[in-house]
């Protein structure tokens, strides 16, 4: 059924965008719902699940768009960070990186799954947030930074304990 | 750092790229449920809002408009106005009647006839505006029991009062006013033929049970295709009384069309055809050869189909109504009845026993019969709850229950197949007659 073949990954996107576990649920639950009730819309030009996924992604917008995110510079200060070691990759699970991800302030997340994990532009994140370009790109290289940091830290927590 | 890291994003990617996420056990029963809700909301927002705008203007007939819903209020301020009259008042300027002769002429003069529409006419208005003698008379009032007093001083609650005939009593304390014997006038009642025309969303539940075991799995898929989608009937019926206005025989006729939707998705289709190529070859002595090459190429795919199954249909129904409550502005009805099937066609698809998907058909064009293109009869029950807008026309809101007799399939080897149907149905029912 494509309930029980989709929703194990989009549930994954969800919790991406989300703000919580209940927020996830709620957009899984309606994206679902809208696909079912625009299947029909679906027109084989590319794979089907790549269409169940931007459905997902729009119906997680609406809900960021409703709580209307400022994309301020949280940030700007933030102290220059040394490149992750290569080797600190293969410690890190998705659970992991979920959770680090889910971690960091709405604007930056928002940006980051966009641009790093949809492969969206900056360009189309800016028509998509109603934002400019630049603000698109300064949130991304913020995010990336902070979640490096991130990371970093968790492996020198690890160390430690 | 650099602006871009590649490589960083390019391991996140990777990271996420299969990762899943266990989404909660009741999920799929809601998003099952929401789907029809949303359907609803989305694609019949407009007729939802005409509806709540036609129940506001019910309401507003109701509460506001017709004045029955008022008598109490009415009966109030003639019993108020009635206390004002009797309140002793003597300006100077107003003439006297005395003595017994002047009250008795008088009491001949006002009989229970013309008493009525007097009485009617009284409003706080022109209550008030009565500066006058205030005359209270008995019209059965024996001439023996009268006492030669001015009665122009006396309250007319000193008047003494005896249910000898049909009168009227007006007690001081403003109480409704009450016929203690026999009615004044005998209103005889109508029995009204009405023509009714009605409307609304209807909700079909289907059954579907497997005439074996053997066929349990297939019916699941089956059901978990499809979805439940807004379905609708109207229809039109004379009303006519059977004995007396309280019981009414309802027949006319009414079209359903039940709607559902059915999803199908398979990511591993396969679709197998026969590839023939044609090609010239030159042979050795010169003469053209025309050769065929039969292949067979495999296609491999994801199939999602999707499609509006609808089940329509014409019946007669054939109704029986009892007025439960009732009074000339409100009335609540309960009906039972049945309805007979005069034809039924559908449109769509189904899986048929290999679980793909197949179109819905009668039979008459395409060879195989597989659903009945009459469906029989099916028992309805409902309550109805009319409000008079005018004094022809009367809406009427009656939530029902609908349960088919039998299978709506023909072929009962495999699985049986009924929709039971509740709904809603908005009606407007118009007087016939003088």
């Amino acid at each position: 059924m494509l309930f029980d073949q989709y929703a194990g990954k989009m549930m994954m996107v969800c919790l991406r965008y989300a703000s919580d576990q209940m927020e996830a649920e709620d957009i899984l639950q309606n994206g679902f719902v809208k696909v079912f009730r625009h299947i029909g819309q679906f027109k084989y030009q590319g794979s089907f699940e790549g269409w169940v996924r931007k459905v997902m992604v729009n119906t997680a917008l609406k809900y960021c768009q409703r709580k209307r995110i400022r994309f301020d510079e949280l940030h700007p200060e933030m102290p220059h960070m040394p490149s992750v070691e290569p080797y600190v990759y293969s410690l890190l699970g998705e659970a992991d990186l979920l959770h680090l991800i889910r971690r960091l302030p709405e604007g930056y997340r928002l940006v980051f799954n966009l641009h790093v994990i949809e492969g969206y532009s900056h360009e189309e994140i800016a028509r998509m947030l109603d934002i400019k370009d630049s603000t698109s790109r300064s949130q991304l290289v913020k995010a990336r930074r902070m979640l490096q940091q991130a990371i970093t830290s968790l492996h020198k927590t690890t160390i430690a304990v | 750092m650099s602006v871009n890291d590649p490589f960083f994003d390019a391991w996140v990617r990777e990271m996420l790229r299969g990762a899943e996420a266990r989404p909660p056990e009741h999920l799929w029963d809601v998003i099952r449920r929401d789907s029809r809700f949303y359907v609803v909301r989305e694609r019949h927002k407009y007729l939802l809002v005409l509806l709540l705008l036609l129940l506001v203007t019910g309401s507003l007939a109701w509460w506001g408009i017709h004045p029955l819903v008022h008598d109490t209020g009415n009966v109030s301020k003639v019993a108020a106005a009635s206390r004002d009259m009797s309140t002793p008042r003597m300006p100077d300027t107003r003439p006297v009647i005395s003595g017994h002769r002047a009250a008795m002429a008088e009491a001949r003069r006002i009989t229970p006839d013309n008493a009525m529409p007097a009485m009617a006419h009284v409003t706080p208005e022109t209550a008030a505006a009565v500066d006058g003698p205030k005359i209270t008379l008995n019209t059965t009032a024996p001439a023996g029991d009268a006492t030669p007093t001015a009665i122009d001083a006396m309250p007319a609650a000193d008047l003494k009062h005896t249910p000898l005939g049909p009168a009227l009593s007006l007690s001081p304390e403003g109480d409704p006013l009450k016929s203690n014997a026999r009615p004044l006038l005998s209103v005889k009642r109508r029995n009204h033929t009405y023509i009714e025309l009605y409307a609304g969303p209807d909700h079909a539940t289907h059954y579907i049970t497997a005439a074996n075991t053997q066929y349990k799995e297939y019916v699941q898929q089956t059901k978990g295709a499809v979805m439940p989608y807004p379905s609708f009937s109207l229809g039109v019926n004379v009303d006519l009384p059977l004995f007396g206005d309280n019981w009414r025989l309802r027949t006319g006729l009414h079209y359903f069309q039940i709607n559902e939707q059915l999803h199908y998705y398979n990511p591993a289709a396969t679709k197998t055809v026969n590839q023939i190529t044609t090609r010239s070859v030159v042979q050795p002595s010169g003469q053209i050869v025309l050769v065929s090459d039969t292949a067979q190429v495999t296609y491999k795919g994801t199939y999602v189909k999707q499609s509006l199954n609808a089940y329509r249909g014409i019946d007669i129904p054939l109704i029986i109504s009892r007025t439960l409550i009732g009074n000339p502005q409100f009335q609540l009805d309960g009906s039972v009845g049945t309805f007979v099937n005069l034809a039924a066609w559908y449109t769509g698809d189904i899986l048929d026993t290999t679980n793909e998907p197949a179109a819905l058909h009668r039979g008459a064009d395409r060879g195989t019969a597989t659903w009945k293109k009459n469906i029989g009869a099916s028992l309805y029950g409902s309550l109805s709850i009319r409000d008079r807008l005018t004094s022809r026309i009367q809406i009427s809101l009656e939530p029902y229950i609908r349960y088919e007799l039998g299978p709506i399939n023909q072929e009962v080897g495999v699985y049986k197949e009924r929709f039971v149907t509740t709904g809603l149905a908005l009606g407007l029912r118009y007087a016939l007659g003088r």
